[in-house]
């Protein structure tokens, strides 16, 4: 049925249909003025626990040309409350760079960052090299990996971002609901580790989660500002836990046995 | 959508003598739902776990699990005495209708009580030792009807092998027909010297699995390496391990479609395919 009245009805429209048939399980803002003058970046995680963090980051103006392409990776961080501390930019040309980012102070233990890409030559501009006359109604997202080193020998563990919506201005895309969800990772806790579960707001509004440890029904609030970040650290607890907020996906970055970790037991991984 | 459950290999680390584990951990509860309400339903199914593999030309069940609501099921490959490069997929159902053998695996059934969003996952892991390393994921049923699709992926998540990593890339492909166990070239090369080109097969309805030193080494560097098909698709993981210290790291690569957002992403998406999946 939907790809019936998808074939007959204009794109903007079904989408239009679509987004208010899932009224309050929206992730994102209906938003009709995306263009390629906008970007929008997932909501990473810093750790200061960490030893080192890498950023892997994609260059897809050199991948859609195929060849380098001089461009300039930043980087906005934020407070725990969600204040902007720091900008930093790294020049780049390659499809995919590994950057090792300079260390700084902040108040929290974790915190925020987005990343997005400026370039002397426009993605505007490349993708009229390649002949694509539609440019509108899509933008360039930055999904890139984190690497978090817990130790000095370790490897690092790597992450994907959560997903963010942030634009480089830091407008929001991602929207709260009228309706409350509980989000339960498919992740067995165990006893014997220890877990840091940290949260971050990508929406402009002052968000509110509730964990619940299924188990003995306990539960702890966090209060989260616009764009800033909270953690909780579990211990001793073995079972299901569920995040319960006004996001329609509430997933936290969980940190299994925190840095500082040598002992091989360290992981990081999206609830 | 609702999706299927691939367990993870045992894989063999020839410097520690020794296996990483593979296993998957289910948990009998709707990962996304709205907050109960006096109106709402209450979760409480049983759901059935059917273990499928392919044997000869037809999948055939190896066992079921009965999960009771908001219970967890750890299933281990090591556990399933199946030979270690045959793919076991694990079926979710609400009954304990499963077919003995077939030739088109039966479709997963959904958990999801409202329009909640999210896929339907597991937790895959990989254990060696006191480590232990895993990623929420799953293997989306749709995917698993696709005769013929393209492939494009890097190896961007591996940790530099000069400090005691070794990386393994698992490709991962289920498809519902199980006579379809034909094989593909994955062509692999550096983007700054296209034209030196190097292969290996990857099966349909398999994991393939291989140390990226070796692809390295073929290339003759340790840059980022592009991989491609244009026959079918895989989800391809990266598992990184570390000899000294045994720590794991576990990730999946983003698909082309992730660098873009918007109603027509797809068209920028195509300039990329474009560029690298066309033959030279």
């Amino acid at each position: 049925m939907n790809k019936f009245i998808k074939r007959i009805l204009p794109l903007k429209i079904f989408n239009f249909i679509y987004y208010l048939r899932n009224y309050n399980h929206n992730v994102y803002k209906f938003n009709t003025s995306i263009n390629l003058k906008n970007s929008i970046s997932d909501l990473f995680i810093w750790s200061s626990k960490c030893t080192q963090i890498n950023f892997i980051a994609e260059n897809v103006r050199a991948l859609i040309l195929g060849k380098k392409v001089d461009v300039i990776h930043n980087f906005k961080f934020f407070s725990r409350d969600g204040i902007l501390i720091s900008h930093q930019k790294y020049k780049a040309n390659s499809f995919f760079e590994r950057i090792s980012f300079e260390d700084f102070k902040s108040d929290g233990e974790y915190f925020s960052f987005i990343h997005f890409v400026e370039s002397e030559v426009t993605l505007s501009q490349i993708l009229d090299i390649k002949g694509l006359k539609n440019k509108k109604d899509f933008c360039e997202q930055n999904r890139g990996y984190t690497v978090y080193y817990p130790g000095d020998r370790d490897s690092g563990s790597i992450v994907h971002g959560n997903f963010g919506g942030v634009f480089k201005d830091e407008k929001k895309l991602a929207i709260t609901n009228i309706k409350k969800h509980i989000y339960t990772p498919i992740y067995k806790f165990k006893k014997e580790s220890t877990y840091d579960i940290v949260f971050n707001n990508p929406t402009d509004k002052k968000l509110i989660i509730k964990l619940i440890l299924n188990n003995n029904l306990e539960y702890k609030k966090l209060i989260l500002p616009s764009l800033g970040t909270r953690f909780i650290n579990l211990k001793g607890y073995e079972g299901s836990v569920s995040f319960e907020s006004r996001l329609a996906i509430c997933r936290a970055l969980i940190f299994k046995n925190p840095a500082p970790n040598s002992r091989g037991d360290f992981d990081v991984f999206h609830s | 959508m609702s999706s299927y459950f691939p367990i993870p290999p045992n894989i063999w680390i020839e410097e520690l003598s020794e296996n990483i584990y593979g296993s998957i951990t289910f948990l009998n509860i709707p990962n996304n739902q709205l907050k109960n309400n006096l109106f709402s339903r209450k979760y409480n199914d049983n759901v059935y776990l059917g273990v499928y593999c392919i044997e000869k030309f037809n999948w055939e069940l190896l066992k079921v699990f009965k999960c009771r609501p908001n219970e967890f099921i750890e299933i281990k490959r090591g556990e399933l005495n199946v030979n270690n490069n045959r793919i076991i997929v694990v079926v979710p159902k609400k009954n304990n209708n499963f077919i003995k053998k077939t030739n088109k695996l039966i479709k997963p059934d959904s958990l999801r009580i409202d329009r909640s969003p999210i896929a339907e996952r597991v937790s895959i892991n990989f254990h060696l030792r006191e480590s232990f390393t895993s990623y929420q994921g799953e293997y989306p049923y749709e995917m698993t009807l696709l005769k013929k699709s393209s492939f494009l992926t890097f190896d961007v998540l591996k940790n530099p092998s000069e400090i005691n990593n070794i990386n393994f890339l698992i490709l991962t492909n289920i498809f519902q027909e199980s006579q379809m166990q034909d094989d593909c070239n994955i062509e692999f090369f550096d983007p700054y010297f296209r034209k030196n080109i190097k292969l290996f097969k990857a099966k349909r309805n398999a994991y393939t699995i291989k140390r990226v030193y070796d692809l390295e080494k073929k290339i003759g560097n340790e840059e980022t390496l592009f991989l491609k098909s244009n026959k079918f698709n895989f989800i391809p993981l990266m598992l990184s391990i570390n000899i000294e210290s045994k720590q794991l790291s576990l990730e999946h690569t983003h698909p082309p479609t992730e660098f873009f957002y918007g109603l027509k992403k797809y068209e920028a998406v195509k300039l990329i395919k474009n560029q690298w999946l066309q033959d030279e």
